[in-house]
């Protein structure tokens, strides 16, 4: 049955991440500035060869498939802008971006989860305010700005990650258990004088971990596209900020694989909450 | 009440932009080369930046742009996702299945790398008033899989309730069925995504232009008028720099906050 | 001793003595006035019955005397005296000592109120220990005495249950057993048959009286049923939109309904056979055939 889940899953990320390079290799193709970078991100031609000959116009499926096999040798094409390979890139850049994500995002869930707990156990006026205020403040400033202001503090860029990530944590979780607190059964065990403590763990958290777990999912799938903005303006070496200096740079291929790193990434996160709180839901 | 007052506020903040050309005591575009980086004074209420422009009607203007641009890119949303999202539950099983398909992957593709990728194919040294029509086209019509979404499932309730059985009981032809009960019944559900999209609007042009892929010079724009962040890391000494943008910023966004529901939430 | 308020107010003044004396208002953010002036008081080892329409207020009083109301914009203003304590001025953690062990509660929609993921023997156990750390032996001791007084066995087989498991009835009588756990002086029960067959319902009422004889515990039946409120209770209180407009001995209400609204539900009691068109049965004969229904004595 699990393995079952898995296997679907799986085949779900798959799919989408063909589809997606797919797409990104059909901007490639039909993008003006084509002609050159596509002999270049094409493994088996080598440079002189390129230069000998005039681009013969390749079909995009055919392309993609050259892509792809390049990819399944860990090959991922050459960036035309920074003159190096993807793959090196890649393996430079994204432990950079992971631990961003990872530190910054993490900090951002615990943090917005214990706010949102506090706020239902001590339903006191201050318990929510500040989170509320705090929240609000955060949610009007756009990640970029976020991300100077950081800096300019003298904080890392994981931080600002977690400024990003927090107050929407914080909102959907405090909706969730204000939810589960609000079921019949809750109000029952208050009425037995059952403690708020244990009310909260044994209560309102189990109801309502399902959907916890899938706000971990959407935080990750959140904050490691928000990570481009933020390693941009914090110059912080890893792959988002690669992104924009690509897109500035109008380098298409590293970009498109790029945009599948990042959707792994992402599909990864939401596939893990899924799969967690599906599996949650079943126990229960 | 609360709701009102928010209303008002953002009238007069809207108003203020609108009316810049006026207000303005200087063009968004005309520097002075001879003061730059001036301290307030009565001739430039907020200082000159580093190009000697006045940094009070750059505000003026560039508030104009941002939130003229986000409604319309809302507006570009919420029309993608009424075809998609909204024809697909009237449309029938085929077309439904292929776009509920393209919004599940845009859903699962990182909006704002598709949004760099297809930024990085179009010509990125175009007129400011281009720069804003490609800005505002892009954010809107990248971000409509989650309007389609609630907007799809809005339909298929009309659909499936029981005032659309009995106006089709009764023989009324679908066109009027369309225009006369599911047009009404899903305005609330477009107007309510219409304004949850116009602040996240706000801050995703604001990113763009930041990071100098949106509204180009000299055109402000709230992004534009941020990237002043860069320049100076001496923002607290001089704080008439940014921190009217900043408090600009977060009052026109929590009243957005604050109008769907008529409170702060 | 006319008009409704002036009864019920002369009931509050006189009752120095009795165990619960309360007078509530009550305001939601989006109803004002969902309880206005509504005050009454509950000897000790009294039954009061409380009947009102869907929407007159009566979970509304139960919440309030228990102090479980505590969304946002709720206000509740008056006093409630129980036990010799004003239960408004009391801190959340006097509350907490309070609730399940001087008063116990039973809510409305008995399947809704087990939490569905945990065990009824949990439930029991943890019922127990918000009031008492006893060995685990006198705790097991303690519940399945309380759920023999409600006729529910407690064999390991239905402690490892889970509420799923349970008919209407069955977690019914669960919540009851967990309400009487620690004796409390008063049990107020929100409804406690109107999700029940005809049968069960008798049965549960039967158990009423019992607890209320052999406990000695005063009850607060909330009730939107005249006929098995009148079998069980000794006095009936009458609520309309908000407002207590009746509070009387049973047979009263039946005999000389003072309040308008009273007449109204008296008269839309069904009719005995062979009774004056006009006139409802009479109320002797309306209690006797109650009690032969309910079973009681
Ligand atoms: N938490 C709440 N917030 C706002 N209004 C409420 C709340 N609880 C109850 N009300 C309103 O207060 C009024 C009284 O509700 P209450 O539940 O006390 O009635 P009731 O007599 O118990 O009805 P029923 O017989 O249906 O159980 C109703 O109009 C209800 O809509
Ligand atoms: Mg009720």
């Amino acid at each position: 049955m699990a393995l079952r889940f898995l296997a679907k899953h799986a085949v779900r990320l798959v799919l989408t991440v063909l589809i997606a390079g797919l797409l990104g290799a059909a901007l490639v193709r039909i993008a003006p500035a084509f002609g050159v970078s596509e002999q270049e991100l094409d493994p088996r031609l080598s440079r002189e060869f390129v230069q000998g000959q005039r681009p013969e116009p390749v079909g995009i499926l055919r392309y993609y498939g050259q892509f792809l096999y390049g990819v399944a040798h860990g090959d991922f094409g050459e960036s035309p802008s920074l003159q190096r390979p993807i793959g090196e890139l890649l393996r430079e850049r994204l432990p950079v971006s992971l631990e961003n994500l990872a530190f910054g995002a993490g900090a951002g869930i615990v943090l917005g989860f214990l706010c949102a707990m506090v706020a239902v156990v001590f339903r006191s006026p201050l318990a929510r305010a500040v989170p509320v205020a705090s929240s609000t403040v955060l949610l009007s400033l756009p990640s970029a700005a976020l991300g100077l202001l950081f800096l300019l503090a003298g904080w890392p860029p994981a931080m600002a990650l977690t400024a990003v990530v927090f107050p929407r944590v914080y909102r959907y979780s405090a909706a969730v258990l204000a939810r589960s607190a609000d079921a019949s059964h809750v109000l029952a065990a208050r009425a037995r004088g059952v403690s708020p403590g244990r009310i909260l763990c044994v209560h309102v958290l189990p109801g309502a971990a399902p959907q916890l777990l899938a706000i971990v999912g959407m935080a990750i799938s959140l904050g490691f596209p928000a990570l481009v903005p933020i390693e941009a303006v914090c110059d912080s070496p890893g792959v988002m900020q690669l992104a924009l200096k690509a897109a500035m740079a109008r380098d298409l291929p590293l970009l498109v694989v790029l945009t599948m790193v990042a959707s792994v990434v992402v599909l990864i996160g939401n596939a893990a909450a899924d799969i967690s709180s599906d599996v949650l839901r079943r126990e229960s | 009440m609360l709701r009102w007052s928010a209303v008002a506020a953002l009238l007069a903040i809207l108003a203020a932009g609108l009316f810049a050309n006026w207000i303005a005591p200087h063009g968004y575009a005309d520097q002075d080369r001879e003061s730059p980086n001036l301290s307030p004074s009565r001739q430039y209420p907020l200082g000159t930046d580093e190009l000697g422009r006045d940094r009070f009607s750059r505000l003026l203007y560039g508030t104009r742009v941002s939130l003229l641009l986000a409604p319309a890119a809302a507006a570009i949303s919420i029309a993608v996702a009424v075809a998609l999202g909204g024809f697909t539950a009237y449309a029938g099983a085929g077309w439904a299945r292929a776009s509920s398909l393209v919004t599940d992957l845009m859903l699962s593709l990182p909006t704002i790398l598709i949004l760099l990728t297809v930024r990085a194919m179009l010509p990125l040294n175009v007129s400011a008033l281009a720069s804003i029509v490609i800005t505002c086209v892009l954010i809107g019509a990248l971000n409509y899989p989650p309007a389609a979404r609630v907007i799809g499932a809005g339909v298929d309730a009309l659909l499936k309730s029981d005032f659309i059985l009995q106006a089709r009981a009764t023989g009324q032809s679908p066109g009027r069925i369309l225009i006369r009960q599911l047009m009404p019944g899903i305005r609330p559900v477009l107007i309510a995504q219409f304004w949850l999209l116009v602040p996240v609007f706000v801050m995703a042009e604001a990113n763009l232009s930041l990071l100098g892929l949106g509204v180009s010079e000299p055109m402000p724009s709230w992004g534009n008028l941020l990237r002043e962040l860069e320049n100076y890391s001496a923002i607290p000494e001089r704080p008439w720099v940014l921190a009217p943008l900043g408090v600009l910023m977060v009052t026109v966004l929590c009243l957005y906050a604050i109008l769907p529901s008529g409170e702060p939430a | 001793m006319s008009t409704p308020s002036l009864l019920t107010l002369h009931a509050a003044v006189s009752g120095g003595g009795s165990l619960l004396a309360a007078t509530l208002e009550l305001d939601y953010p989006n109803k004002p006035g969902a309880l206005r002036g509504v005050s009454f008081d509950i000897e000790a080892g009294e039954i009061v019955g409380l009947i009102g329409e869907s929407g007159s207020g009566k979970s509304s009083v139960a919440m309030c005397l228990m102090r479980l109301l505590r969304a946002r914009g709720t206000r509740l203003r008056g006093s409630i005296r129980f036990d010799g304590r004003d239960l408004l001025a009391s801190s959340e953690r006097e509350m907490r000592r309070i609730r399940g062990r001087d008063i116990g509660l039973v809510l409305q929609s008995p399947l809704a109120s087990l939490n569905p993921m945990l065990r009824v023997g949990a439930q029991m156990a943890e019922a127990w220990r918000a009031h008492r750390s006893t060995s685990n032996e006198q705790m097991r001791g303690e519940i399945a005495r309380a759920m023999e007084m409600v006729s529910l066995p407690s064999t390991d087989e239905f402690l490892r249950r889970y509420p799923r498991q349970l008919s209407v009835g069955l977690a019914q009588r669960v919540l009851i057993a967990m309400a009487i756990l620690h004796r409390p002086k008063l049990l107020i029960a929100d409804e406690p048959t109107s999700a029940l067959d005809v049968i069960t319902s008798a049965e549960i009422l039967k158990l009423f009286a019992r607890l209320n004889r052999e406990l000695g515990m005063a009850i607060l039946f909330i009730s939107h049923d005249l006929l098995s409120v009148a079998a069980l209770c000794h006095r009936v209180a009458i609520m309309k939109s908000g407002e207590l407009v009746e509070c009387a001995p049973a047979a009263r209400i039946f005999a000389a309904p003072a309040h308008p609204y009273t007449r109204e539900l008296v008269a839309a009691l069904p009719r005995m056979p062979g009774a004056p068109d006009q006139l409802p049965v009479s109320s002797t004969n309306l209690s006797t055939a109650i009690e032969k229904m309910a079973g009681l004595p």
